[in-house]
């Protein structure tokens, strides 16, 4: 029996008359890479920010690792962000006057306190070691998408949520960034996926796809991510994984 | 801690440029300030000096008065002719604290080529130190016949009031009992006071002509009342004098607190409007900066910063802007204390114990109340709009 993680009842989000979102049912389980996909303006990003408490929905329930999202103050919501979610961004967000090893310790910063020899392991196992003390724009791109990788996983959270990762990424570091997520999923991470790449799709354990802030489609592909975990390695605690 | 500092100084060297105007802009601010606080111990003191230069504040008479001196505004009471003062007890006068100066007088009422006229004998060292305001067309007398006329006096006496005046190297009849002299007016004296109705000799002269050696009818004193009340110099000088009657110019001294007062009104006007004016830029600057770092912010609340944090690094931003412009106004406000209390006032200014403590306090709760409205601003940034780049 898979443990269910996120939990999301008839999620509607309103911006005046735009419906953004509308009566949206999501569950995912523990450990599940689930990757959404939808034209512009199908409500993926919105459907993305919801589930990480960046927003709040204008109506529906919410449920992510037992805790209603919905019920939590401003004050609480924060904490969810720093407790339970990584986000990896599109536009990887980094601070361009901090290294790339500060942009990670500013998670820890946030989160407790920032610790900089677990920072720095966390950027080696993005294969960035070498490139701890560069700033963000003597990275590449997708040394970039590494560095916020590295940020995301660094405070261990419960759920991964990536709006586009590879969206500003060539061939070659894309190809990085997904072999990244393969081990991230491998290792039992829970993935919630945006994106608009058929290939990043068919990696997902499921496919959902929105239109109009619904969903039109929920597809698996085939592929359970407990019996994938049983042939590939022993399950490790997502807490003890390298990222 | 460590971390936040990291965090802290990264930004500030990343926005250098546009921080350094805002700490400019305090320093202005901050250099008034700190030259108020270095100034204002001394410039009760400058001022009160300067204003000096305007008369006395307070007269020293003889116990029972006979003759009225003084004129329109001025007026100093009456004193005898026959009541004197000892010069000799006047030396205790300039030890009181607060006593700048003074100006014995004695007074004699002669005859002037046949009219009755006031002859003034005066210190005219203290005089000439005193009231700075004395113009003499002429010299100063130098021997014991010579004498100053009062610019009045000289048309007086010569033709009445269009003819002709008395002028400097003309000699004078000068009768006074069954003594008569001749003496030679060396100088027209022009103070807008009495004096201009007189004929003003010497002291030592008028002593000797009356035969009151060593006696004075009349100290004219100045006080600063920078430090201590006019009034405790009053009673102090009464105690040292038991046989006079001390008075006020209370005139001069109401006068002088308004001046003083409107003078650190001023200085303090000015300061606080350049203050605002820089607590406006750093407002402005530190609004830029948040509207520019949106994202940051966003990005800053999307990882799960309270908005304590994000409000602490941007105020922490805003008192190293106070603190640097604080420092460099206060070296700069010492600067100009030195400049003014030498150009202005000559003398030499020494900084106040609490010039750096009170530059630096002011600067920071300046940028700390600018830095205010910019950091709600900042924390009001929706990370999910600001992420997606609206």
């Amino acid at each position: 029996m898979t443990e269910t993680i996120v939990r999301a009842v008839k999620l509607s989000r309103f911006y005046g008359e735009v419906r953004a979102l509308e009566g949206v049912d999501l569950e995912v389980a523990r450990g599940e890479w689930v990757s959404v996909m939808g034209p512009s303006g199908s409500g993926k990003t919105t459907l993305l920010n919801i589930l990480g408490g960046l927003d709040r929905p204008t109506s529906g329930q919410l449920h992510v690792d037992g805790t209603d999202v919905m019920a939590l103050p401003s004050k609480e919501l924060a904490r969810f962000r720093r407790e339970t979610v990584g986000l990896v961004f599109q536009q990887f967000h980094l601070v361009p006057y901090l290294t790339a090893l500060e942009n990670v310790m500013l998670a820890q910063y946030f989160h407790s306190m920032a610790d900089e020899a677990e920072a720095r392991a966390a950027l080696e196992a993005v294969g960035l070691g070498e490139r701890l003390h560069h700033l963000p724009a003597q990275l590449s791109g997708g040394e970039q998408q590494r560095v916020c990788i590295a940020r995301a996983l660094i405070n261990q959270p419960r759920l991964i949520l990536a709006d586009e990762p590879t969206g500003n990424l060539d061939a070659a570091n894309e190809e990085i960034v997904l072999d990244i997520f393969r081990q991230l999923h491998a290792q039992g991470h829970t993935l919630v996926v945006v994106t608009h790449d058929a290939r990043v799709g068919r990696l997902a354990d499921r496919l959902i796809t929105l239109e109009h802030g619904r969903v039109v489609r929920a597809e698996s592909n085939g592929h359970d991510p407990r019996q994938r975990l049983a042939v590939s390695m022993p399950v490790p605690e997502p807490e003890t994984a390298l990222p | 801690m460590r971390f936040a500092w990291r965090i802290l100084s990264g930004s500030l060297r990343h926005q250098r440029a546009r921080l350094s105007i805002a700490a400019l802009a305090m320093a202005l601010g901050s250099a008034l300030v700190s030259g108020l606080l270095n100034l204002s111990g001394d410039i009760g003191g400058q001022v009160g000096r300067e204003l000096r230069a305007y008369g006395a504040n307070l007269a020293i008479r003889p116990r029972e008065p006979s003759l009225r001196v003084g004129s329109g505004e001025l007026d100093f009471g009456a004193v005898s002719a026959a009541a004197t003062i000892r010069e000799s007890d006047l030396e205790s006068v300039k030890r009181v604290d607060g006593v700048v100066g003074f100006v014995p007088y004695l007074y004699a009422v002669v005859e002037a080529e046949g009219r009755p006229a006031v002859l003034a004998g005066v210190d005219l060292m203290a005089a000439r130190a005193l009231n700075a305001w004395w113009q003499v067309e002429g010299r100063w007398p130098e021997a014991e016949d010579e004498i100053l006329i009062g610019v009045r006096a000289a048309a007086a006496l010569r033709s009445g009031p269009n003819g002709p005046s008395l002028e400097p190297g003309e000699a004078v009849a000068v009768g006074y009992g069954n003594e008569a002299r001749r003496m030679r007016v060396v100088g027209l004296l022009e103070t807008g006071g009495a004096e201009d109705d007189q004929l003003v000799a010497d002291l030592p002269t008028v002593q000797s002509f009356t035969h009151q050696p060593g006696q004075v009818g009349l100290v004219m004193v100045s006080a600063l009342t920078s430090d201590r009340p006019l009034e405790a110099v009053a009673r102090e000088l009464q105690t040292l004098l038991p046989d006079t009657e001390v008075r006020t110019l209370a005139q001069f001294a109401q006068a002088e607190a308004t001046v003083l007062n409107k003078v650190r009104l001023l200085i303090g006007l000015v300061a606080a409007l350049v203050l605002m004016a820089g607590a406006l830029t750093v407002a402005g600057t530190l609004n830029t900066i948040v509207i520019e770092r949106r994202a940051e912010i966003g990005l800053m609340k999307a990882l799960g910063a309270a908005d304590r944090r994000v409000a602490g690094l941007f105020l922490a931003e805003a008192l190293s802007v106070g603190a640097v412009g604080g420092m460099v106004g206060y070296l700069a406000g010492l600067a100009l204390a030195v400049a003014i209390g030498q150009k202005v006032f000559e003398a030499t200014i020494t900084p106040a114990v609490w010039g750096l403590p009170g530059t630096l306090l002011v600067g920071l709760a300046v940028t700390l109340v600018a830095g205010l409205f910019p950091v709600r601003r900042a924390m009001s940034i929706d990370p999910a709009r600001t992420l997606r780049g609206e």
